[in-house]
């Protein structure tokens, strides 16, 4: 139903403005770098991993409720289509190769994006709210300027000087924004009656001069400077937007627009799309009532005409939801209801628009245990009444083994292991998997079984390791695993610092691919080189990254360490729906059948 | 009362919302007679706005009538408790008369304070980026104005200010604080997990705006408004002290300059300044205890789940 | 020889809406070098014994009867000032979320010292110095002893919680919720950790989770508590895998497990009893499938039924009604 493919969502740091404009390289956290799978209609898909994984990055970019900075989401894509699309892409010097899947991927995926002009209207409300704003907070100083700097001020310059602040808002004001502007009628219409009023106060003001004509306006009716200054914002208030739809329309093409299936077939979509959150007291405006939750994405979506068929549709779905009576909790507010009931109201909310694939964040970690049970009923008995696809999202391993029918498992924002949940949690063949779940506890005390605790923490997304995410921590890595320069020199160092071995002298990164050391004074390459080989021969059992050096040869009066050359493990299949990403289950070079599903 | 669907009555839900809503009414209302902070400034509030109001009825003498039977500058007397002062008006009166425009320009400005402040700071942390930047630095040159300074010179300046000008002017420079307080709330509210519900089923950002943000910030405007009053009517007794005010109401703060123009202390009227003083604190008194006390039942800081 | 002893708890906190009975009538042991796990879910009251223990309870919350015993000193009935002789240097305790609740201006280093500066006479320097030891003792290197707070991810600061706690070399330690928020790899690197410092230390443990698994990988007995009451005692193992307190096999099968069958786990229906006004009879009738008639008259008592174990239910004939008399000390 739903087919990941390459998905990438990444976050920028933002070094600040200095180091941006120095342009010092730009730092990502890759929260997932390149994630994909395929999510079948009726099943239930969990993504497991810790936090930090990339796991719900993975669950929202789905619904976009964040944007994917690269890769495909297709929703129902036809198997013709998708194979047409598959040749397309893995052709791609081909000559309309990338047209072709362009082409499908503006169909089919939910990520697409693409430019389009900006709409005269749209300009318009955008320059509106900007004008009034920026005018609203120049009112003071224009004052102030007006009145205080008099000797360098007459009735002139202070109409110059508004509209010279109205022509560079209105340029201003027509750069395109970084996000797109969601348009909306409400908005253009709550903002042109902002306009009115803006103009209008000045304009009744001025009411004289429309009697009087032109000629009295070096007249009484501007005489007090601080008429001069509204008359001045009355006309750049109408100047600015006429400057700014001009200037864009010249200078200004395309903006950026989100929703390769185009405005209207996004909405439709968003209906059968929905999210049931983590947290069930903060999910929840307090503010609302339970009536209001439920009824408003379908206000929002326009779908119900008047307020008894919203209010059948509400009673529906927290009938659904297993709140009982309904009409008791229509009216109450969410601090009046447990966190169960207040979590059964978020799926009675995600429920009332019919939906056909729900993403479950995490929906009973926040929940007492015997709770948990009632809403993971629910939602299975749902899953078998309504035919929706999960895609539940969880740390809990536990949770996993009980309700998924597959299993992804994510660590640093790729997927290392996916299979059915027998396949992963019975035969967990990734060292990460077999690491989880061994250490998951279990509450039956008997059944304590050997714990592969993992040494130290995850890495920070910011500086993924090289080669396999996973090799820094992994009790089984070898040499294709990724051992750079950096890891293998302090290893070596650490071998010279302790143990009887003779002190290595300097020791230098050259590139990522190889260590220079400098023997220390009195003894020859030579020498050196033999006692570190020596050294590597013995520790490489206990200390791993010593497994990344291929060679150790003499150059010059310098010994150089050669390393292996490494690569990251592609998610390959195993066996029939198991995949793995590691290569001690898949070595380099053979020839498994890579992603294709 | 309403229709049966589905086998069940079901209210509308506008009369729902209005029960609830006057429950919630109830609820603060009982929560605030248990303050006794809140309980004592709205004794006050209630007695000046009763002066206030009663004035025609409760003044002996019209605010620009001058006492046919007393010579100006005397003292007090059965028939003019505080005595009469230069252009023959009594004191008496002139303090009635004053609370009226105390509390109209006080209401009204922080009225217009806010209204402001809030539209500025509601765009101005919703939107964000470089809108929000501008924006927030000119507030910044605002706020480093001090109020008082600004205020007195545009007064000064424009001159001649009418009722609604020294509303206008009053409220024209105290919007800078509550346009912070609105936008830190927006800002905090904006991230919040609802809204991100709001966002995911497709609402428009009016919507959420309007639905969702301004709802949970509008508790902390409320109590700041009633803040706002204390220091607009401040403000305005600053501005009749030096003669910047509305020139035909009286004010208590006109009260006060008089007083001081015709040396009352020398002449042993101190009254004319303790009077329309005490008033003036007490009244900013009684509605800085309300407004605090509000702002600790509307917004509970360390509530439980 | 019980290091601890606890008995007839009573621990109530007077709200506007009411009094709330947190805890009604506790008894447990723990012996020295054990590990005790107290079981229950939000709201039963464990944390409060916690506080009680430690004599922390908030201004309005009391004791109202029961007994402390902790080596033969009663901690209820001590003065505040033998009590702060006693917090940190014989009992401390790892409060619940405590890791996001370091001082974020101040260096860990100083953080750590600073119980050994209030309970002890030392001088600055050599409190640090012991601070410096105590973060190798769990597992931190000494060169991060100048480091802040935000320096450092969460497994690493409940590791500084724990470094905090034994500062005054304590007998026994109160965990109160220690890996609730941690990834399951961090947890269980804490949970071998305080396990490895069990027995270096020669420590005793009491760990408060409403997590059973954590309980069942690290304790040697444990205690069920429900709405303020503790309903079932006993080995770890013997409990978990046999329980005899309806409650406590709800509790059980609620739970899943990773190493069983496939099973969705049973819920318990209803909810948690208001502790304001609890119901009548045993506590937990409601929602137990077994009860009957006597459930809703008359309140069971903590008694044995077996070897090591104690239950309050009156499925077991042995055990009593709940009566003014102290309950009679545990027979080994």
């Amino acid at each position: 139903m739903i087919r990941v493919r390459d998905l990438r969502v990444w976050y920028p740091l933002r070094k600040g403005l200095f180091g941006e404009l120095l342009g010092r390289k730009r730092e990502w956290v890759r929260a997932v770098d390149e994630v994909s799978f395929d999510i079948r209609k009726g099943e239930v898909l969990c993504l497991v991993g810790e936090s930090g994984c990339g796991k719900t990055s993975t669950g929202k970019a789905i619904l976009q409720l964040v944007e994917a900075t690269g890769g495909d989401v297709f929703i129902e894509v036809p198997g013709a289509e998708f194979e047409r699309f598959r040749e397309a892409s893995s052709n791609p010097q081909e000559t309309g190769s990338e047209g072709i899947a362009d082409e499908i991927r503006r169909k089919y995926s939910i990520t697409w994006k693409e430019t389009a002009r900006w709409s005269v209207p749209e300009v318009y409300a955008f320059t509106a709210m900007a004008e009034t704003a920026l005018v609203l907070a120049l009112l003071v100083p224009a004052a102030v300027m007006g009145l205080v700097a008099d000797p360098f001020t007459s009735s002139w310059a202070t109409l110059g000087f508004g509209l010279a602040v109205g022509a560079i808002l209105g340029f201003v004001a027509s750069v395109p924004p970084a996000r797109p502007w969601r348009r909306s009628p409400m908005l253009l219409a709550l903002l042109s009656i902002v306009l009115v009023i803006f103009a209008g106060i000045p304009t009744f003001y001025f009411w004289g001069i429309a009697h009087g004509g032109l000629g009295s306006l070096g007249g009484s009716a501007i005489a007090l400077p601080w008429e001069r200054d509204l008359f001045a914002m009355l006309l750049s208030t109408g100047f600015a937007p006429i400057v700014a739809a001009g200037t864009s329309a010249l200078l200004f093409d395309i903006r950026q627009r989100t929703g390769g299936l185009g405005g209207i077939r996004m909405r439709g979509l968003r209906r059968r799309l929905q999210l049931i959150f983590q947290d069930p007291y903060e999910s929840l405006n307090p503010k609302q009532s339970v009536y209001e939750i439920v009824a408003e994405p379908l206000l929002v979506n326009r779908i119900t005409r008047n307020p008894e068929e919203t209010t059948a549709l509400v009673l529906a779905a927290l009938r659904d939801a297993g709140l009982r009576p309904p009409q008791e909790f229509m009216f109450r507010f969410p601090h009046e209801l447990s966190g169960g009931q207040r979590q059964r109201v978020s799926i009675a909310a995600a429920l009332v628009l019919q939906p056909d694939f729900i993403v479950a964040d995490e929906p009973v970690s926040m929940l007492d245990v015997s709770i948990r049970t009632g809403i993971l009923q629910l939602m299975m008995d749902l899953r078998a009444s309504r035919g929706l696809t999960y895609l539940f999202i969880t740390h809990d391993l536990s949770l996993a083994w009980i309700i998924a029918d597959r299993i992804a498992v994510m660590y640093l924002g790729k997927v290392v292991e996916l299979g059915t949940a027998e396949q992963v949690i019975g035969q967990p063949k990734h060292p990460y998997t077999r690491a989880l779940i061994s250490v998951v506890p279990s509450p039956d005390p008997r059944k304590k079984g050997e714990r592969i605790i993992l040494k130290g923490e995850r890495p920070d997304p910011v500086n993924i390791p090289t080669g396999c995410r996973f090799h820094p921590r992994c009790p089984m890595a070898f040499e294709p695993c990724g051992w750079n320069a950096a890891e293998v020199a302090d290893e070596l160092r650490a071998v010279a610092s302790s143990g009887p071995w003779p002190a290595l002298g300097e020791i230098a990164v050259t590139d990522p691919r190889a260590i220079s050391i400098h023997p220390p004074p009195g003894a020859s390459a030579q020498s050196t080189a033999e006692a570190l080989r020596a050294a590597i021969a013995q520790d490489r059992g206990t200390r791993l990254a010593l497994k990344g050096v291929a060679d150790v040869v003499v150059r010059g009066d310098s010994v150089v360490v050669m390393l292996h050359e490494w690569s990251e493990p592609p998610l390959l299949e195993l066996g029939p729906e198991n995949m793995v990403a590691c290569h001690l289950v898949t070595p380099p070079g053979t020839e498994a059948a890579a992603v294709t599903a | 009362m309403g229709e049966v669907v589905h086998g069940v009555r079901v209210v509308s839900p506008f009369r729902a919302r209005a029960t609830v809503m006057a429950r919630r009414f109830r609820e603060i209302g009982l929560q605030i007679l248990h303050n006794k902070a809140a309980v004592l400034g709205l004794v006050i509030l209630v007695f000046f706005v009763v002066l206030a109001i009663a004035a025609p009825w409760i003044a002996p003498y019209g605010p620009l009538e001058a006492v046919p039977d007393a010579l100006p500058l005397s003292r007090s007397s059965s028939s003019h408790p505080f005595g009469v002062n230069q252009l023959g008006y009594d004191i008496y009166s002139q303090v009635i008369w004053g609370t009226q425009t105390s509390l109209i320009v006080g209401i009204a400005a922080a009225i217009v304070a806010s209204v402001i402040g809030t539209a500025v700071g509601l765009i101005s942390g919703f939107v964000g980026g470089w809108l929000d930047e501008v924006i927030m630095r000119f507030n910044d040159v605002v706020l480093s104005i001090p109020w008082l300074v600004l205020m007195i010179i545009i007064a000064a300046r424009i001159g001649n200010l009418d009722l609604w000008g020294i509303i206008f002017v009053i409220g024209f420079t105290g919007w800078s604080v509550t346009a912070r307080v609105i936008r830190s709330q927006v800002l905090s509210v904006k991230e919040r997990m609802f809204v991100e519900r709001g966002r995911m089923i497709g609402s428009s950002n009016a919507h959420i705006l309007i639905r969702h943000v301004f709802p949970n910030a509008f508790p902390l405007v409320f109590a700041n408004t009633i803040l706002t009053v204390a220091v607009s009517i401040l403000s305005e007794s600053v501005l009749a002290f030096l003669g910047l005010s509305v020139r035909n109401t009286s004010s208590w703060g006109r009260t006060i300059a008089d007083a001081f123009r015709y040396n009352a202390l020398t002449i042993g009227m101190a009254e004319w300044i303790i009077i329309p003083g005490l008033c003036l604190v007490f009244l900013v008194f009684g509605f800085y205890l309300f407004g605090y006390a509000l702002d600790e039942i509307l917004n509970p800081r360390l509530r439980r789940r | 020889m019980a290091l601890l002893e606890v008995r007839d708890l009573v621990v109530e906190f007077k709200t506007r809406a009411g009094t709330v009975h947190a805890v009604d009538h506790a008894s447990f042991e723990l012996k020295e070098g054990e590990a005790l796990g107290l079981a229950g879910e939000s709201g039963c009251g464990k944390t409060t014994t916690a506080l009680a223990m430690m004599r922390l309870l908030p201004s309005n919350g009391r004791i109202v009867t029961g007994s402390i015993n902790l080596a033969g000193r009663d901690l209820v009935r001590a003065s505040e000032t033998s009590m702060q002789r006693v917090r940190w240097k014989k009992l401390s305790i790892i409060f619940q979320g405590a890791m996001n609740s370091l001082n974020p201006v101040q260096r860990i280093g100083r953080q750590i010292a600073e119980p050994i500066l209030l309970h002890e006479a030392t001088a600055k320097p050599e409190a640090i110095e012991r601070a410096g030891k105590l973060l190798e003792l769990v597992g931190i290197s000494r060169d991060r002893i100048n480091d802040y707070p935000h320096e450092f991810s969460g497994g690493m600061r409940q590791r500084v919680m724990i470094a905090m706690a034994l500062a005054c070399n304590p007998s026994l330690v109160i965990a109160d919720e220690p890996v609730t928020a941690l990834d399951v790899m961090i947890q269980a690197q804490i949970l071998e950790l305080l396990e490895r410092l069990r027995r270096e230390l020669g420590l005793s443990m009491i760990l408060i989770s409403h997590d059973l698994s954590v309980l069942a990988e690290t304790c040697e007995r444990v205690a069920i508590m429900y709405a303020g009451k503790i309903v079932e005692t006993g080995p770890v193992v013997d409990v978990f895998s046999d329980p005899k307190h309806p409650y406590t096999q709800g509790l059980v099968a609620a739970f899943p497990d990773v190493r069983g069958p496939r099973v969705m786990p049973e819920a318990i229906p209803g909810d948690v009893p208001s502790l304001i006004s609890p119901p009548a009879g045993c506590v937990f009738h409601p929602r137990c499938k077994f009860a009957f008639e006597r459930c809703t008259k008359a309140e069971p008592a903590l008694a044995e039924i077996g070897p090591g174990r104690r239950a309050a239910c009156f499925l077991f004939p042995e055990v009593p009604e709940v009566s003014e008399s102290e309950i009679p000390a545990e027979t080994r």
